[in-house]
């Protein structure tokens, strides 16, 4: 019994005593903590009432006493009363043009009065937060109403579907919550699977020495490692784009109406260019981590922290706020292909911004390579105890 | 005699992190590794630097290999500057240490010709090589297999002709024995005397008196990264065994120093 405990006693030592050790402990948690608290801020920031936003509504067959429950303190509301046609005002719901249709049953004043209860219905879209947001704001102000006062009336009593989202915009929305924040993670994670290994591997094997004295430029050798992972990295990557791909439906079991036909050819395009882009970033960043690890497991527990980094900007695409408008965000790398991702997605797509990603990764990427090939040629890096 | 290495006033220092100042127990952040070290090895002969752990063995080798730049002076293979011209260098040297272990998942068959390559050997000078060495040392019923199949000697001699491919007529070796069981360890002298004799010029570096004795012409005792003497194995134990005069001349090195 005494060795066993001398035993965990020197383990524990070197456990709690190694600095690294401890961060790759604890980060998970960390990192559970820090993601879930994100999503927590979101889901309350969601039902804060924005006093800038304008809520549009179109009210059908509206009696005069009713009017005053668009009186808000907390929204502002604009009622469009140029629109009197049901169907005009929910293919404008479809297409986000306003939040909200109330429509009440004809001589809905009279009908309060009598034997037959009349019906108010209340159209939304639920893939608009706004939308959402002010729906509910109304429901509950119905049901106020027609509880405390002598009225008696249905809301949204019928069979009709309420809801007007599309089967496109339902899908879209869920693809961009969910798609680049799995593809930024599965991408991180194959990089790091291969870059890890092949450069700090080959010094801790001693190989690199081999290497090294082989009449080859240094910084070839940096460039062919780079390039090989990045490869790699890049065939990983389509095998998670693909899979998801094919599994998004499934990934979605309970919604039968999931589908892709509001994406074209040129979502694909622009999605695979992002991949690519991103991929030779996280390989370029992983290789020079790799590089100045002296072992594999410390190069993985390096790379932890970079990890973190990439999963809080994937995290931005969970948000379900659309993509960023400020162009100076799409100079910062992982966060820019992440909003872009997250624009191509919701059909939002900007090109200017796009293109400020594509290019300021590429700048970053050759810095990194640059960085890289000096590294190569360093020897306190290359043989650093 | 015709010198083939020339090694002059090599002086190299390392900085030392925080944790390389508790383990070397020091309070200074500054190793002098080599210090002010000079000798020269001769055509076709076997040289022995020897020197206890952390004496810079390594740290000499790795100069003259080009892999890490001296502070100071300067080393000379066949009248070429290792500083100046590194690239003409890596093409007359071969490099081993016994630390080397190859990567598992590849053959012997691909890893010497990923190394001939990278060495620019052409094909078939590469294959022809190829085919005797691999013969010579019994790889050839291997070449086929990965190397993690293989035991410590077999993977021992394929490290050693991978670091030959290109023919070189300089080969660097540091501990060449290190960690190796006897039945290896007996192999790599055999390897080593048996390049001697296709007049390949050898430097080793080694702790162990018994590899010196029995393969080396001439032998330099390093300490401290100071060269004490350099000269031939026959002079030095005209009237001791190499171990003895070796500590004897540690014992006044370090003497010396602590006074
Ligand atoms: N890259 C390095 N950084 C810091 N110190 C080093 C480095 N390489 C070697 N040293 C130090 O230099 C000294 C000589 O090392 P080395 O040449 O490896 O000795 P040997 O091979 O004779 O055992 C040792 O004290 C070692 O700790
Ligand atoms: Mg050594």
């Amino acid at each position: 019994m005494n060795n066993i405990w001398t035993i965990i006693k020197k383990e524990l030592k070197r456990i709690f005593t190694d600095k690294r050790m401890l961060a790759s402990l604890i980060l998970p948690g960390v990192l559970i903590f820090v993601l879930y608290s994100l999503m927590g801020d979101f889901m309350t920031s969601s039902f804060v009432p924005n006093e800038n936003y304008e809520y549009r509504i179109v009210a059908i067959n509206e009696p005069e006493s009713f009017s005053s429950i668009h009186n808000s303190e907390n929204y502002n509301i604009k009622i469009e009363d140029d629109i009197t046609d049901v169907d005009t005002a929910k293919s404008m719901l479809a297409n986000n043009q306003i939040e909200l249709i109330i429509v009440y049953e004809e001589d809905f004043e009279n009908k309060l009065l009598g034997e037959i209860k009349p019906n108010v219905s209340i159209y939304y879209n639920s893939t608009s937060t706004e939308s959402t947001e002010i729906y509910n704001y109304y429901l509950t102000a119905f049901s106020v109403i027609s509880v405390n006062v002598t009225y008696n009336f249905y809301v949204n009593a019928t069979e009709d579907d309420f809801d007007l989202a599309t089967d496109e915009d339902t899908s879209a929305m869920l693809i961009t919550m969910l798609v680049p924040f799995l593809l930024l993670v599965f991408l991180f994670s194959g990089c790091m699977a291969v870059s890890t290994e092949s450069i700090a591997g080959e010094k801790e094997r001693g190989t690199i020495a081999t290497l090294l004295v082989t009449p080859v430029k240094r910084s070839n050798i940096a460039l062919g490692k780079v390039i090989s992972l990045a490869i790699a990295s890049l065939v990983s990557s389509l095998s998670s784009f693909i899979g998801l791909i094919l599994s998004i439906p499934k990934l979605m079991g309970e919604v039968e109406s999931i589908t892709l036909s509001m994406y074209n050819l040129l979502t694909y395009i622009e999605i695979l260019i992002l991949m690519i882009v991103m991929v030779l970033l996280f390989t370029v960043v992983l290789s020079i981590i790799s590089t100045f690890a002296k072992s594999v497991k410390e190069a993985s527990q390096y790379s932890l922290p970079v990890m973190v980094i990439v999963m809080m900007f994937a995290m931005t695409s969970m948000m379900g706020t659309g993509a960023s408008n400020v162009t100076l965000l799409y100079l910062i790398p992982v966060y820019n292909i992440v909003q872009c991702m997250n624009a191509i997605f919701s059909l939002s797509f900007n090109v200017v911004n796009f293109l400020i990603t594509i290019f300021s990764n590429i700048v970053y990427i050759g810095i990194g390579i640059y960085l890289l090939t000096r590294m190569f040629n360093s020897e306190k890096i290359m043989f650093n105890k | 005699m015709e010198e083939i290495l020339v090694v002059k006033n090599l002086k190299k220092t390392f900085k030392l992190s925080k944790k390389q100042q508790k383990i070397e127990k020091t309070k200074s952040d500054i190793k002098v590794a080599v210090n002010d070290l000079s000798f020269s090895t001769y055509k076709g002969e076997i040289y022995g630097l020897l020197g206890p752990n952390g004496a810079g063995k390594t740290t000499t080798l790795r100069i003259i290999s080009t892999l890490i730049k001296a502070d100071e002076g300067d080393a000379f293979i066949d009248g070429v500057s290792v500083k100046n011209s590194p690239d003409i260098i890596r093409k007359k040297i071969g490099f081993l240490t016994s630390e080397l272990k190859l990567e598992d998942f590849f053959t012997p068959n691909y890893l010497y010709d990923y190394f001939s390559e990278l060495h620019g050997v052409e094909k078939h000078t590469a294959e022809k090589r190829k085919n005797e060495l691999f013969k010579k040392f019994g790889i050839d019923k291997f070449k086929e297999v990965k190397i993690g199949e293989l035991s410590t000697g077999m993977k021992q001699k394929i490290s050693l002709v991978i670091s030959l491919v290109h023919d070189p007529n300089f080969i660097i070796f540091d501990e060449p024995t290190n960690g190796l069981d006897v039945l290896t360890a007996k192999m790599v002298t055999d390897f080593l005397i048996d390049l001697k004799n296709q007049g390949k010029t050898i430097i080793i570096s080694t702790h162990i008196f018994s590899l010196i004795e029995k393969v080396c012409d001439r032998v330099g005792i390093i300490i401290n990264g100071k060269m004490i003497c350099s000269d031939t194995l026959e002079n030095l134990t005209a009237d001791m065994s190499l171990e003895d005069k070796f500590f004897e001349i540690y014992k006044q090195e370090v003497g010396e120093e602590n006074e």
